[in-house]
């Protein structure tokens, strides 16, 4: 009689322990797979970053042979400054895109320039600008990647539950700039 | 009879496993070719010289040997219509050039029939060949020889000079470069000495154990200790042994037309 109910005290301790052992891994994955989506968004920031430190520097240059395109200078420091202060996913995704459309207005106004376009530093700065694009681009694929892991693991189950309970929210993914959509997914 | 059910079953297999072929297509969103054995040179549009792939496979090879860092060759005829930076980026991160720690790999790729050419940078080398300097290497050595068509000549031109920019990086001087035709001799050099050990590991095991007063000192097991495999640790050179190191790249460096 006494064996029996140590029997069942033994198997309860055992679902126990092995309920509470598949919550704890359940949870882990989840908290890293969360850390992932963090440390590929701030990728995204710094290559943003980046791009808006280059911008002052090409404003310069390119004002030392058009100065009176006044409008088309106002435009990328008004994009510049909504960038730097965006705080969520979707204020950043639309602030980048805005600078993306002044900068592409800028180098326009460039091209009316000869002696702009084959200066030094002008070609300089685009090619490191350029540069600063793909790496915004590969930042953003991987963020997105990151973000769908993470996503789904929060839907399925039984990680499910366990989201539900810690409150695990999904994440916002970058949206592709506008032209952008059309360039092949690329998700590994 | 036994025939016919196999063959329904495998009809019944082919929509399903086209599906699947369809997903993982889809999944990784580029097909990209694998790499040659040589790793360093992959010449897919065949464009380039037997010279001059040989004088890269050097300069790659003793790259490799004295500083890690992986500058990989790599000629196609056409990416269809991908989007030509992602497509570099990404098939230096598929084949892992650079060492996995260190992220020093580059990816030379032209596309000769789409007519255009990038130079792409892994993370750790970012500083030693940044934008401006890749796009200026892709003007001055490149796009002088792909525009008249001497593509092996450009190719070679640039990995010089890429290879001697990562040089400066570690403090190197790029002076002499490792003889890819001598490594295959060196090779059997190497497998002398190994068998001369060998020989003499035998002499002095036969020594020993006939010996009854050494015989003592011998280990447990330690007839078994020699023979096939236990001297493999050595060269990581000769024909069809390159690979990736596991390196990655976030966009750097740059690619036009020509």
């Amino acid at each position: 009689m006494k064996t029996k109910k140590w029997i069942v005290l033994g198997v309860v301790a055992l679902i126990i322990v092995i309920l509470i052992s598949s919550i704890i891994g359940s949870y882990n994955g989840l908290v890293s797979k969360n850390e992932t989506v963090d440390e590929k968004y701030a990728v995204i920031q710094s290559q943003l970053q980046r791009r808006a430190d280059l911008v002052p520097n090409l404003v310069e240059t390119v004002k030392g042979y058009a100065a009176h395109e006044k409008e088309v200078f106002a435009a990328v420091s008004d994009a510049r400054a909504k960038l730097s202060a965006a705080s969520n996913m979707k204020e950043l995704s639309e602030a980048q895109e805005n600078l993306t459309v002044a900068l592409n207005n800028l180098l326009a106004v460039a091209e009316a320039y000869p002696e702009l376009k084959a200066n030094e530093n002008f070609l300089n700065l685009q090619e490191q600008l350029e540069g600063t694009e793909n790496r915004i681009a590969v930042a953003r694929n991987d963020y997105n990647a990151a973000a769908k892991t993470y996503n789904s693991a929060i839907k399925k189950f039984p990680s499910v539950i366990i989201a539900s309970i810690f409150g695990f929210d999904s994440v916002d993914y970058f949206r592709a700039e506008a032209g952008a959509e059309t360039a092949p997914e690329v998700i590994f | 009879m036994c025939m016919k059910i196999i063959r329904n079953k495998l009809a019944r297999l082919i929509p399903k496993l086209t599906l699947l072929f369809l997903l993982l297509i889809v999944l990784t969103g580029y097909k990209f070719p694998k790499p040659t054995d040589n790793f360093f040179v992959n010449d897919y549009a065949g464009v380039i010289t037997a010279a001059d792939e040989q004088e890269m496979m050097s300069l790659g090879v003793s790259l490799e040997k004295k500083v890690s860092a992986q500058v990989v060759a790599v000629t196609v005829d056409t990416i269809d219509g991908a989007d030509f930076d992602e497509y570099g980026t990404y098939l230096g991160r598929e084949w892992g050039v650079g060492d996995k720690k260190k992220n020093n790999g580059v990816v030379l790729l032209l596309a000769v029939k789409d007519r255009e050419f990038g130079i792409f940078v892994g993370y750790g080398l970012e500083g030693a060949i940044p934008d401006a300097k890749a796009a200026k290497i892709r003007t001055t050595y490149g796009n002088p020889h792909f525009k008249s068509g001497d593509y092996s000549e450009g190719m070679l031109a640039v990995y010089n000079s890429v290879v001697n920019e990562v040089y400066n990086e570690y403090g190197l001087q790029p002076d002499k470069t490792y003889d890819y035709e001598a490594m295959n001799s060196q090779e059997s050099l190497f497998t002398w000495w190994r068998i001369l050990i060998i020989i003499v590991v035998i002499l002095l095991y036969l020594f020993i154990s006939r010996n009854k007063r050494f015989a003592m000192f011998l280990p447990i097991g330690f007839p078994r200790g020699f023979g096939g495999g236990r001297f493999g640790g050595g060269g990581g050179f000769g024909g069809g042994r390159f690979g990736g190191g596991g390196g990655s790249f976030g966009g750097g460096g740059r690619s036009g037309k020509f």
